[in-house]
């Protein structure tokens, strides 16, 4: 059940919210343990083991930390014992099956070829379990007693499948005392509807000219398109996580809790380094806690440093899927960051224009070898961005970039201004005035009209 | 263990017991016999019609390797998603090409369509106002919804409007090619068994003198009767670089017709 299906908004949120707010306030960690539940297994009706899995993963984590906390003398066997459970369950759902899938390319007499389902959002959850025991490790928070609590901290249905990455340092206070008001109650649905509408009115439109361009072939489309799909597929993932998250922090606000923001502006970043702080916040802060500070960090020397990143950026890809593409992706952003962090860093920073210019051109290259799983057609597709190493300029077709500029103009120019502070600026100058309403209004019933048609789509992170 | 965990953990085990019994109980979406792709009496009689020389059919056996020149200056194309590749990318300029994406035999009147050349025309005011030698109508993947009888009526009369309107021309009804497996097994309307029962009823039109059945469907099939997923990158569609090799099938097919 994704937050932009009729399913969820008509049927789950009004059922949810209703018993939440109306049932009496000690009930309420129940209900939403109960709603998270229900909303996972409806995600994992065709997969049950999933769900017994993941309640496995709760009910351990409560009491590996409980043993942490009890047992200081053996606390490392403990943290070992729930890292590995998470680490293996993640990458034997996550990696197996292209492990094997390539092992039996090589020796296909063997017959490996395995078929696995990865478990919706085991990604997210691994990594807030593991923040979590990692946590009640080092002492920097007390093991949770009440299974109830700990259940609603990794359930929350907002954050389960697609994040953000939610500690449960952020949420504890709220997970025993949080107030439920109006004012959050009208702040969240606000929040929500406007994160519908980035996902709905802007990321799936602009992510069908992706999918148009995958279906004519990247041979067969010229310079000009290769570029306008590109743009479409990096406002497309901006704007579909982005919007998700959105969705996200709104529910959360209207269940009392305040998840930690996910995007900030990163589209307005200089420098990679910049845009990998304002990108997926939470995840780029999971990496730095608990990989690359306890790696040491930048204080070891500029060996031991690159070494970190190195190990850093490499997870991140895999992270991010199971392919080669994803490491190709992965080494990119460290080759990147490295000479950022060593060479031109300062001097983009200080060169505002410059940085600009850099990222503007960089990220759309790095989104082609994240977003192309096959090497050779993401070779074919780089052949077509630059020319200059392959077939030339224009297509068969030869004005094929009009036809779709043409269709698809009006989004690339509202995904341009989103992508900017500007209209986040003059939203907040009439946030309490009616005509938010009028607008918020006629993107829910546009966005409604729009799933109605059919027209939505599920979310890029759902695979990850 | 205190007595809230206990009753956590009691309701937890429960509703694990429940999925664990519906897991065990429910029918994982197996790989099913393909039945539905058994060829149908009617599509095997066409079969047997294509192994000898036919007049009436023309069957996809292999692509040309050149194109056989034969002047396109008088065709027409009309069609949905599928012309509108050819259009694009199979590099048959001098022809007229009426289509559209999601073009069907219930909504081809109700449109105009931006023909190259000409303008923008309804069907009707096309036919009416410009001759052609060769007709070509690639239609039905979108009509496949639809009760198939009232949609070959509605192919009847279309076929009349044209015949009536372009007395001298010659009528090449096109076969919709496959999707994958992937689309067929989880598309309940448009999947491989009703496009070949579509295929077979639209073959019946042909009449071998002015009206000819082109029976593309295997063209780009893999070995088991499904679009091959190397030849397309939205299971239905083909990859641009195939509308050319398909475009000289068609004048290829045509040609070879005509001669005879």
């Amino acid at each position: 059940m994704v937050f932009s299906s009729l399913q969820f908004i008509l049927i789950f949120m009004p059922l949810l919210f209703g018993a939440y707010y109306l049932l009496p306030a000690k009930f309420r960690d129940s209900v939403l343990f109960a709603g998270s539940l229900c909303f996972y297994f409806v995600g994992t009706v065709h997969n049950p083991e999933h769900f017994i899995l993941f309640v496995i993963s709760i009910v351990l984590d409560l009491y590996i930390a409980v043993a942490i906390e009890k047992f200081q003398n053996r606390k490392k066997l403990f943290l070992a014992i729930g890292v590995l459970f998470h680490l293996l369950c993640l990458a034997t759902c996550k990696y197996s099956g292209f492990l094997f899938g390539e092992i039996n390319k090589i020796a296909p007499s063997l017959d490996l070829a395995l078929d696995i389902v990865l478990p919706i959002g085991i990604s997210f959850y691994t990594f807030q379990g593991i923040s979590y025991i990692a946590d009640v490790y080092r002492g920097t928070i007390k093991a949770e007693k009440s299974l109830l609590k700990y259940g609603v901290y990794i359930s929350m249905f907002e954050q389960l499948i697609a994040g953000p990455i939610v500690t449960y340092r952020q949420v504890r206070k709220e997970l025993y005392r949080r107030k439920l008001t109006i004012v959050k109650l009208i702040k969240g649905i606000e929040i929500f509807v406007f994160g519908l509408g980035l996902k709905v009115l802007l990321a799936n439109p602009l992510g069908k000219l992706w999918s148009q361009v995958g279906a004519i072939g990247y041979e067969s489309i010229s310079t000009p398109l290769a570029w306008l799909a590109i743009i479409a597929y990096t406002f497309q993932i901006y704007f579909d996580f982005f919007g998700y998250s959105l969705m996200a922090i709104g529910l959360g606000k209207m269940l009392g809790f305040k998840l930690p923001k996910n995007f900030d502006h990163p589209y307005t970043s200089k420098t990679m380094t910049e845009f990998w702080r304002r990108w997926h916040i939470t995840l780029g802060s999971w990496f730095r806690e608990y990989v690359y500070i306890p790696l040491g960090g930048n204080r070891n020397g500029t060996k031991a440093t690159v070494r970190n990143l190195f190990v850093v950026w490499l997870l991140t890809g895999i992270w991010h899927g199971a392919g080669y593409n994803f490491i190709l992706w992965g080494f990119v952003l460290f080759l990147i960051l490295v000479l950022e962090k060593f060479y031109i860093g300062k001097f983009l920073d200080s060169k505002p224009l410059a940085g600009h210019i850099y990222m503007i051109f960089l990220i759309p290259i790095t989104w082609a070898v994240f977003a192309i799983d096959d090497i050779g057609q993401l070779g074919i597709f780089f052949s077509r961005l630059f020319p200059i190493f392959g077939q030339g300029f224009w297509s068969d077709f030869r004005y094929d970039y009009l036809k779709y500029l043409k269709d698809y103009l009006p989004f690339f120019i509202v995904g341009l201004l989103f992508s900017t502070k500007l209209p986040y600026k003059l939203l907040k100058k009439i946030e309490n005035r009616i005509i938010i309403w009028v607008l918020l209004l006629a993107v829910l019933i546009a966005s409604i009209y729009c799933m109605c048609r059919g027209l939505d789509d599920p979310f890029l992170y759902f695979r990850f | 263990m205190n007595r809230s965990n206990l009753r956590t953990l009691l309701s937890l085990f429960i509703v694990v017991g429940i999925v664990a019994i519906y897991a065990v109980l429910i029918d994982k979406p197996e790989e099913k016999p393909d039945t539905d792709n058994e060829p149908l009496t009617q599509l095997s009689e066409i079969t047997a019609l294509n192994t000898t020389p036919s007049t009436t059919t023309t069957t996809a056996t292999t692509i040309p390797a050149k194109p056989v020149n034969i002047s396109m200056d008088d065709a027409l194309f009309i069609g949905d998603s599928r012309t509108v590749g050819i259009k694009e990318y199979a590099g048959i300029n001098d022809a007229d090409f009426f289509c559209t994406v999601g073009l069907s035999i219930y909504n081809i009147h109700k449109n105009p369509v931006d023909v190259s050349g000409v303008g923008k025309v309804s069907f009707t005011q096309l036919i009416s106002n410009k001759k052609y030698g060769k007709i070509y109508i690639t239609l039905g993947i979108n009509d496949l919804g639809y009760d198939t009888e009232k949609t070959m009526t509605k192919y009847r009369e279309f076929i009349d409007l044209i015949k009536n309107n372009q007395p001298n021309a010659y009528i090449f009804i096109q076969s919709n090619l496959h999707v994958t497996q992937k689309r067929s097994d989880s598309d309940e309307v448009v999947n491989n068994a009703a496009i070949n029962r579509f295929n077979a009823a639209l073959s019946e039109f042909a009449d071998g003198k002015t009206i000819f059945y082109f029976d593309s469907t295997g063209l780009y099939d893999d070995a088991n009767g499904n679009l091959s997923t190397d030849k397309t990158g939205d299971d239905a569609h083909l990859y641009a670089k195939y509308y050319s090799e398909w475009g000289h099938w068609m004048i290829t097919q045509t040609a070879l017709l005509l001669n005879k």
